[in-house]
């Protein structure tokens, strides 16, 4: 993961596990400084585990709202990740070729009583491929938040897939938060234990 | 016969009516003056308080911080401007701050770190007198911190305990660090109370990675008096940077004691409320009682300004006394409640008012003001209570006055 922002640069290389939307563990693996720093995600808790100071912490009020791990994503970001289908009306707002692709733009509205942090949420796909290109995202007055991008489509754990997310902030656009996949592997044989409090220091 | 003259016999020949007017005058502004000199004493000591626990009279920030608390917001040549408020006569000190998560065992909270100069800070401020347990910080121990108090209550701890701290680095890095509570502090207010985590600058630049520059500067000059010089002194000092005084920084804090003043004022008012009647009383019946005398006088010529004069001078004479006993009785009490004080430490040690911090001990202030206020006052309102007698008198026309009984 690298994140850039007007003070700060820094590039992190990270081991994580999911399973469902609910559970997912991740561990700096570097820098050295950091390294064995992890975060787990269980249902809507956040767990940190610091190992300069051997603790486990809980975060709570308004750590929740701060930046995860220094980048441009908010612990409660993780929290309230949420399934597009479960939360979201859809509609094909657009298809065509745009830049030379052949592009579907679908566009995600909030169900009335779905508990989601984006009141819109525009999703561009290549139709040929079917794979993400772009997702907008909207806050409740309409205003664009932020924007991820998908690019260097290659071979992950047997699927292709784009290995490179690129977030960019919409108040800072020179700023990112870029995750870029060297190695993935589906359909792993995770046992729930996986993501309990005692793994966090492994 | 002179006016004077017979106004002063006029006082003499009922001792007793006017033996009761004069002490109930002097008692009223005897108290008066106690009263002004405790009730000033009071809002400086609060005044004081907000002031020396921590905001200081003014303070230095790079604009904007005040609305948006990023540690990145600094101001950079802060030991320039150090130096040039020393050289001015007044004492600054410099603070960094940085939100961030404090946890113990399994309760954790929402904090505000402050980074202090251990050398300047307490030239400046009186928060490392308000140590409830432990001691305040030591540059001796860097891992020492000092908590506020009701941050000690939401996470269970105290001298000698654990505190874990999470928070984001300048470099957006994890800041985590152990420290150990050193000291639990009193009531200073809200926001240190609630979410307070002190720690040396130094301590505090290591945690966050942050080498240089500091938040915020606080100065104090003199207390009391006009902020005015001394804003002006630390804004030509500081430069292109923020200098907002504590009643800009604080409007909420300085209309509270402008409405305690007020509130003040308001009682004085009732109080000389019950002078005026008593003099206004005392004056009428004494009036009202020499009728006849007051008809022989305009028969035999006297002028009718003459008379209302010699009424006059028959009130301002009693509450000449009646001041000089006042002064008597009423200054020796302030000094000595400026010297003891009030103390309230028996109901309670550690008093918070609207989220400030309160000494126990009511000291007064004995100022010349307490004295001229209240005598203007009485002055003012006995010949306000006396012109109605004195018009009445004045007005008598002989032919009635014989009449009446």
């Amino acid at each position: 993961m690298t994140v850039k922002t007007e003070h700060y640069e820094r590039t992190l290389e990270m081991e994580g596990w999911s399973k469902g939307k609910d559970q997912s563990l991740f561990r700096i693996l570097a820098p050295l400084k950091e390294k064995g720093t992890s975060t787990l995600k269980s249902g809507k808790n956040i767990y940190t585990y610091l190992p300069k100071t051997d603790s486990t912490i809980r975060l709570t009020g308004g750590m929740m709202q701060s930046s995860w791990m220094g980048s441009h994503f908010t612990n409660d970001d993780l929290v309230r990740e949420s399934r597009l289908a479960e939360d979201y009306t859809w509609a094909i707002s657009f298809e065509g070729e745009r830049d030379g692709v052949k592009v579907m733009e679908i566009t995600l509205t909030a169900r009335e009583d779905a508990a989601v942090a984006w009141d819109k949420v525009v999703l561009t796909i290549n139709t040929t491929d079917k794979l993400p290109l772009e997702q907008r995202f909207y806050d409740e007055e309409g205003a664009l938040i932020r924007t991820m991008r998908f690019s260097d489509v290659k071979d992950l754990g047997g699927r292709r897939l784009p290995a490179q997310l690129t977030m960019i902030p919409a108040d800072k656009p020179t700023e990112f938060t870029r995750f870029v996949y060297r190695e993935a592997q589906f359909n792993l044989d995770l046992s729930d234990a996986t993501f309990s409090k005692a793994r966090l220091k492994k | 016969m002179s006016t004077l003259k017979m106004a002063l016999r006029n006082v003499g020949r009922n001792r007793r009516r006017t033996l009761i007017t004069t002490i109930a005058t002097a008692l009223a502004v005897g108290l008066m003056i106690v009263y002004t000199a405790l009730v000033d004493g009071v809002i400086n000591q609060m005044e004081r308080s907000v002031l020396v626990m921590d905001i200081g009279q003014v303070q230095i920030h790079k604009a904007g911080y005040r609305e948006d608390p990023t540690i990145y917001a600094t101001i950079d040549d802060s030991d320039a401007i150090l130096t040039r408020l020393d050289d001015a006569g007044v004492h600054g000190t410099s603070r960094v701050f940085g939100f961030a998560l404090a946890a113990a065992g399994s309760s954790s909270a929402g904090v505000q770190m402050r980074g202090f100069d251990l050398v300047r800070e307490p030239q400046v401020t009186e928060i490392h007198t308000r140590i409830r347990d432990g001691a305040w910080l030591d540059a001796a121990d860097p891992d020492g911190v000092v908590i506020g108090k009701k941050l000690a209550r939401t996470l269970g701890i105290g001298v000698g305990d654990d505190l874990i701290i999470l928070g984001q680095a300048t470099d957006g890095s994890m800041a985590n660090a152990r420290f150990k509570v050193r000291g639990v502090l009193k009531a200073v207010n809200e926001p240190i109370d609630r979410a307070g985590v002190l720690m040396s600058q130094d301590t505090f630049r290591q945690l966050m990675a942050m080498p240089a520059g500091v938040h915020e500067i606080a100065v104090v000059g003199k207390i009391g008096g006009d902020l005015g010089p001394t804003t002006q002194l630390v804004r030509d000092a500081a430069g292109p940077w923020e200098v907002l005084n504590w009643r800009e920084l604080n409007p909420v804090m300085a209309d509270l004691l402008d409405n305690s003043r007020g509130a003040m004022t308001f009682m004085i008012l009732l109080t000389y409320s019950a002078v005026i009647m008593v003099v206004f009383n005392a004056m009428l019946m004494s009036v009202f009682e020499r009728v006849r005398e007051f008809g022989i006088l305009k028969a035999i010529g006297l002028s009718p300004l003459r008379v209302a004069t010699m009424i006059v001078i028959e009130a301002i004479t009693q509450a000449s006394v009646a001041s000089v006993a006042a002064v008597a009785f009423g200054l020796p009490l302030a000094f000595w409640l400026q010297r003891d004080g009030l103390d309230f430490s028996s109901f309670a040690s550690d008093i918070d008012f609207a989220g400030m911090a309160m000494e126990p001990i009511w000291y007064a202030s004995v100022t010349p003001n307490c004295v001229i206020e209240p005598l203007i006052w009485l002055f003012a309102l006995t010949l306000l209570a006396v012109a109605y007698p004195a018009g009445k008198a004045a007005l008598i026309k002989p032919v009635e006055a014989f009449r009446q009984r």
